[in-house]
């Protein structure tokens, strides 16, 4: 399985050249600025791309039914793209993290651990939400492999983006109290980060979930 | 073990095309051919046998083991060879060195590096760069890298020229001189088969026409060529298969040697095996 996970990372070395060179740029960019977010924009539609990509390169180049001839299970290979992904999400957190911290550093010219307390816990929000996306990708991809898997993706996120709209535009107005209870909720600094603190450990339950129904998709998949 | 491959009763159903019911075996020490027109099922049957589709009814049993229960153990024993190259382009031969090594329990980077210098293959040029003889060459190193004691190949000599394929052959040849190893090889490349098969199996819309051994066939089976009267005058149960051609009848005779006694005069010869594979999917059956 370590093979399957070289085999990812050897594919994609070219691609993540040019990707590194668009993320150097973000990163001046975003120095420039003093404004991180940018750039962990970036990062998370990076981190994106890569695994969607290595989709794409194994049926490009008919590795899938080469693997499938290889003596490992199906779910050896499911756990090899999962291990990959997160991988790839790990850095991206590790290389935003640094960033803040070095941004934090130009800016203000000094360096508490407080600081870097801080940086650290901001991303560990926003990796949160970004390890949700393949969550729901990657079942995705195993299911309806990487063409169907991208407009499936577009699908997806659309109609999640739209409900998030709905919502926040029709729920107040259908459920007179809710806007006032949600202002209260949020004005409770606690609460908030209590369910900040707690967020990204749901959606990693939900990567680790993610990954047992792939491997069911996967088992029925048929070359 | 004398059969190294074992189908039973194989089957598998598509909305436009059935398989099977497949039964067919690969003894050790042998390379059995499967042929048949595109479209017979030769590939589906890989795919079977290698669990990269699920049958519908039937065995498969690789080594003595029913391939979904020791599917993992039985691919550890098993090299393929599904096309010219399933590596992505900028993959060169030490990366996919790294790559098997890390997954087949018997793989051997030495003996893997002296066939790639053996068919000088290089080992650090990307798949990109090289032609395909030497693409599909890099693919059979890395098939007899790990110890296999069945190779599966599926076209894996089609649109190479005579060179290397006479190069390939050889190496399979070579494969078989240990009496436990086997191949299966698929190919419509009638010509290589003749070379090198044990035996013959000749798939057509998915049903298995015949499989014998190749000896049985090539000395065996004739190919009578005549005018109508001649043809009509013939024994309808000594023709397997016949065909109206531009200049006459050509008829597929079961039993060379019998219709040489029996018809004085009849133009008998030797078939190939694209001539009988052309007789049963082109002509009449009897």
């Amino acid at each position: 399985m370590k093979g399957l996970i070289l085999k990812d990372f050897y594919s994609l070395k070219m691609y993540v050249r040019t990707l590194i060179f668009m993320v150097v740029i973000y990163a001046m960019l975003g120095f420039f600025s003093e404004s991180a977010s940018m750039f962990s924009g970036l990062v998370a539609i990076v981190s994106m791309i890569l695994p969607i990509t290595s989709f794409t390169y194994d049926k490009y180049y008919k590795w899938e039914e080469y693997a499938l001839s290889l003596p490992l299970r199906r779910n050896q290979i499911v756990l090899a793209k999962y291990i990959f992904t997160a991988l790839i999400l790990l850095f991206a957190f590790v290389l935003t993290v640094l960033l803040s911290i070095a941004m934090m550093y130009f800016n203000e010219h000094t360096l508490t651990p407080q600081q870097i307390w801080e940086a650290g816990m901001t991303n560990y929000y926003t990796a949160g939400i970004l390890l949700l996306l393949p969550a729901i990708l990657l079942p995705v991809m195993f299911r309806f492999g990487p063409d169907k898997g991208r407009i499936a993706l577009f699908v997806v996120l659309g109609a999640f983006s739209l409900l998030a709209v709905a919502a926040a535009q029709l729920v107040p107005q259908l459920i007179p109290g809710v806007a006032q209870a949600v202002t209260d909720t949020l004005s409770n600094e606690r609460a908030v980060i209590a369910v900040l603190n707690v967020l990204p450990l749901i959606t990693l339950l939900l990567f680790i979930l993610s990954y047992f129904l792939s491997c069911k998709f996967y088992q029925k998949r048929e070359l | 073990m004398e059969t190294i491959l074992q189908l039973e009763n194989l089957t598998k159903q598509y909305k436009n095309f059935t398989l099977g019911a497949l039964t067919l075996a690969v003894p050790c020490g042998s390379i059995v051919g499967l042929v048949g027109e595109n479209g017979a099922g030769k590939t589906t049957t890989i795919k079977l046998i290698l669990n990269h589709i699920r049958r519908d009814g039937g065995k498969v049993e690789v080594f003595g083991l029913d391939n979904l229960t020791h599917e993992a153990e039985i691919k550890d024993r098993i090299g393929v060879v599904l096309g010219e190259s399933n590596f992505h382009e900028h993959f060169t031969a030490k990366n996919i060195n790294s790559i098997l090594k890390n997954i087949y329990s018997k793989w051997d980077s030495d003996t893997f590096f002296s066939y790639l210098a053996r068919f000088d293959v290089p080992a650090d040029k990307k798949l990109k760069d090289m032609s395909k003889g030497m693409k599909v060459k890099l693919s059979i190193a890395a098939a007899l890298s790990h110890a296999p004691e069945l190779l599966i190949l599926d076209e894996a000599t089609s649109g190479l020229d005579p060179v290397v394929r006479s190069e390939i052959l050889d190496i399979f040849l070579e494969f078989i001189q240990d009496e436990h190893k086997s191949i299966l090889f698929s190919s419509h490349i009638t010509g290589d088969l003749e070379k090198i098969a044990d035996y013959i199996a000749f798939l057509h819309k998915g049903k298995l026409i015949f499989s014998k051994s190749k000896d049985d066939i090539l000395y065996g089976y004739g190919i009578a060529k005549c005018g109508e009267a001649e043809f009509n005058s013939l024994d309808k149960s000594d023709i397997l298969a016949y065909r109206k051609g531009k200049f006459g009848y050509e008829a597929l005779l079961g039993d060379a040697k019998l219709a040489h006694a029996k018809y004085s005069g009849l133009c008998i010869d030797r078939p190939t095996i694209e001539e009988i594979m052309t007789l049963y999917v082109r002509g009449t059956r009897q």
